[in-house]
C-alpha cells in the first residue's frame, strides 16, 4: 500500500519532534496530521493520545457517536488511554487509515528510540569506573553499535514501506524491533531506566503504542 | 540433575499455595505500595516476616535465622523466591523480613549480632534493607563514596548516599556498606544501621514496576555506628569486605533469577488462562517459553547448588540471573503479543507483569556485569570444564 507523499513528510516530522521534543508532542503533531477528526483506533478500538486533544476531538464528535468508554491517564505526564467498553464498535472511526497511522506510529517510536540511545550516550559518558568513562567500556561501546545496526536497519525498511513495499506484518515485525532496541538500551542504564525520573516511562508509553495499534494475531 | 530433597518438595508444595494470596494483592500493591501494611497477616507474608515456619520444615535449630537442617539454604531460597514471584514479585519484594540482610548476617554477622536483629524481628513485622548502590556510581566497589570514620572506640561515624534500595523508607534496620576511612580502593565494611538514628533519611523513588519494594534514595549524615554493629569484626580481615560482598551476591543471585523465573512463569499461565485456543505459530510459540523457563530453571537449581556447595563459586549464578532475567523480559513481552492488540489495557495483571520483568533486570548487577563475571569465571577456568 502505498503511502502519500504528503503523509511521509508527517512521518518524518513525528520522528524529529520525538527525537527532540519527546513522546507527547511528537505524538499531537502525528495526531493532528494523520487523523484530524477522531481518535486513531487500534483494532479493538483502544486510542493512546495526548490529553490536549481530547477535548478537541469531544467538542467534533457528534453526540450520537460518542462511545461508552473509560479514560484514564497513560503512562506520561500529559497521555491519556481510551479503552472502548465495547470491542464491537471498535471499527466505527473516522480516525486514521490503518496502515498509514501504524507507519507514522513506527516513525514516531523510532524517534523515541533514537532519543533513547542518545540520552543512553549522555549518561554513560557522565559516568565513570576506574578513572574511565563507562561509554568507553567495550561491552558498551558494542551494545550500542548493535543499537545503532538496529535503528539504521528500521530506517531502511521504512523508507521502503513509505515509499509502497513491505508486506503484511512487517509493521508489527519492525515494532518489536524497535521494543527490543529499547530494552537494550534501558538495561545500559541500569536501576535508572526503571525510575519514574529516567526514561522507563516514556519507553513504557512507546511500548503501549506498538501494544494497542498492533495487527490481530494471525 | 538430581532430584529435590523431600523436605524441599514440601517446601514448594507448601509455598506454591500461598501464591494466589500475593496476586489477589498485587494491582493494589502497585497503585500503593504502602498497601502491603493492610496484608501483613497473610501467611506468606507472616512467613517472610520470620513469623510462620510451617509443619514439616527441617530447620537446624529453633533459633532464629537457623538455616535449614537439609543443608541447602540457597536452593530452599530459590524454591520459595520463584513460587511467590508467580503470586507476586511485588508483595514478595514488598514483605517485612530479614531478607537481604539476613543473607549478609549469615556470611558476615556475629552471634550476638544476628540475635538483636532477628530478635527484633520477632517482635512484629520489621522491614531491613540492604544499601550498597550509590548515586552515579552504580554497585562498584572501587567507586563507593560512602564514608566510615573511625571514632577510637571501634565504632564509626558513616557519612554519604546510597540509592535503589528496596524497603529502606519502611526499614527499621540497615545494612550499609561504605569504604573506611583512609583505607585502599577496596577497603569497604558492611555495618548495622539503626534507621531512627538522626541522620539517616530514605526517600522513596517512584519506578515503573515492582512498585511494592518502593526503591529509595538514603542519604546517610553524620549516623553513629557503635562497634557493635560493625559486621564481620569477629572474623579474620580478608573475609570481611570484598570477600563478603562476592558470597553476599552469589546466593542473592539465584534468588534474583527465580524471581525472574516466577515473574515468567505467572506470564506465560496468564495466556493458558485467557488464551486456551492456541494454534499453529502461537502454540509453537507458547511452547517454546515454556521450555526457555524450565531451562532457566535448571540452571537456576545448578547454581543454587554450586553456592550452596561452595560460596565462591558464583559463575553460575551469574549465568541463571541474566538468562532468567532475558527469559522473564521476553515471556511478559511474548505473552501480551499472544492476547492481541490492546492487551496491555485490557490484561492489567500482565501489564504489571511485563513492568516487574523489567525490574530484575538491575537488582544485584545488571546483565553486562554478569557476563564480566562469566568471562572471569572462563579466563581463569573456574567454569565452563567438564
Amino acid at each position: 500500500m502505498t503511502v502519500p507523499a504528503e503523509v511521509r513528510e508527517h512521518c518524518r516530522e513525528a520522528r524529529g519532534s520525538a527525537r527532540t521534543d519527546g513522546l507527547v508532542p511528537a505524538l499531537a503533531l502525528l495526531t493532528r496530521a494523520l487523523s484530524p477528526k477522531a481518535p486513531p483506533r487500534g483494532p479493538r478500538g483502544h486510542a493512546v493520545l495526548p490529553k490536549e486533544l481530547l477535548d478537541e476531538f469531544a467538542a467534533m464528535e457528534a453526540e450520537d457517536a460518542r462511545r461508552d468508554e473509560r479514560r484514564d491517564d497513560g503512562p506520561l505526564p500529559g497521555l491519556a488511554v481510551l479503552r472502548p467498553a465495547d470491542h464491537t464498535d471498535a471499527t466505527a472511526s473516522d480516525g486514521a487509515d490503518a496502515h498509514v497511522w501504524g507507519t507514522g506510529l513506527a516513525w514516531l517510536r523510532l524517534g523515541m528510540s533514537e532519543r533513547l540511545r542518545e540520552a543512553c550516550v549522555a549518561y554513560l559518558a557522565a559516568r565513570q569506573v576506574e578513572g574511565t568513562s563507562l561509554l568507553m567500556q567495550q561491552m558498551v561501546k558494542g551494545t550500542l553499535a548493535d543499537v545503532l545496526i538496529e535503528h539504521l536497519e528500521i530506517e531502511g525498511v521504512l523508507e521502503e514501506l513509505t515509499d509502497g513495499s513491505g508486506g503484511d506484518g512487517t509493521l508489527d515485525r519492525l515494532q518489536r524491533q524497535i521494543t527490543r532496541a529499547d530494552r537494550t538500551l534501558l538495561r545500559l542504564l541500569g536501576a535508572h531506566g526503571f525510575t519514574q525520573e529516567g526514561p522507563g516511562p516514556a519507553v513504557h508509553a512507546s511500548e503501549l503504542l506498538a501494544d494497542v495499534y498492533r495487527g490481530e494475531p494471525a | 540433575m538430581s532430584a529435590l530433597p523431600a523436605s524441599l518438595v514440601t517446601t514448594r508444595d507448601q509455598v506454591r499455595r500461598w501464591a494466589g494470596d500475593l496476586r489477589a494483592h498485587a494491582l493494589e500493591l502497585d497503585r500503593d505500595p504502602d498497601a502491603v501494611r493492610r496484608h501483613l497477616d497473610l501467611p506468606a507474608v507472616r512467613f517472610l516476616a520470620g513469623h510462620l515456619v510451617p509443619p514439616g520444615w527441617d530447620r537446624v535449630s529453633d533459633a532464629a535465622g537457623a538455616g535449614p537442617a537439609h543443608g541447602l539454604p540457597t536452593l530452599e531460597r530459590v524454591i520459595v523466591s520463584e513460587e511467590l514471584a508467580r503470586g507476586d514479585a511485588g508483595m514478595m519484594l514488598a514483605s517485612p523480613g530479614a531478607s537481604m540482610c539476613g543473607v549478609l548476617l549469615g556470611v558476615l554477622g556475629s552471634q550476638e549480632q544476628r540475635d538483636r536483629v532477628y530478635g527484633a524481628l520477632a517482635e512484629r513485622p520489621r522491614w531491613t534493607c540492604f544499601a550498597l548502590t550509590e548515586p552515579e556510581r552504580g554497585s562498584a566497589i572501587g567507586e563507593m563514596t560512602a564514608t566510615l570514620t573511625p571514632v577510637g572506640d571501634g565504632g564509626y561515624v558513616l557519612n554519604g548516599a546510597k540509592r535503589y534500595v528496596g524497603n529502606a523508607a519502611r526499614a527499621d534496620v540497615g545494612a550499609v556498606f561504605a569504604r573506611v576511612e583512609g583505607t585502599e580502593r577496596l577497603g569497604v565494611l558492611a555495618v548495622l544501621v539503626d534507621t531512627a538514628d538522626p541522620g539517616f533519611r530514605a526517600e522513596p523513588l517512584p519506578t515503573v514496576g515492582l512498585r511494592g519494594a518502593q526503591l529509595t534514595h538514603i542519604t546517610l549524615d553524620a549516623v553513629r555506628v557503635p562497634a557493635e554493629q560493625v559486621l564481620g569484626t569477629h572474623l579474620p580481615p580478608t573475609r570481611r569486605g570484598m570477600w563478603s560482598i562476592v558470597a553476599v551476591f552469589n546466593q542473592l543471585r539465584p534468588s534474583v533469577a527465580a524471581i525472574a523465573l516466577g515473574i515468567a512463569r505467572a506470564a506465560h499461565e496468564y495466556v493458558a488462562e485467557h488464551r486456551r485456543l492456541l494454534r499453529g505459530a502461537e502454540r509453537e510459540t507458547y511452547e517454546e517459553l515454556g521450555r526457555r523457563i524450565d531451562a532457566a530453571r535448571l540452571l537456576t537449581y545448578r547454581a543454587a547448588r554450586a553456592v550452596d556447595r561452595r560460596p565462591s563459586a558464583g559463575h553460575l549464578a551469574s549465568a541463571a540471573k541474566a538468562r532468567a532475567c532475558e527469559v522473564a523480559e521476553d515471556v511478559t513481552l511474548a505473552a501480551l503479543a499472544l492476547l492481541g492488540p490492546g492487551a496491555r489495557l485490557d490484561h492489567p495483571l500482565l501489564e504489571k507483569l511485563a513492568r516487574d520483568a523489567r525490574g530484575v533486570e538491575f537488582m544485584e548487577g545488571t546483565r553486562n556485569i554478569q557476563k564480566l563475571n562469566l568471562f572471569q569465571g572462563l579466563h581463569t577456568g573456574k567454569v565452563g570444564r567438564p
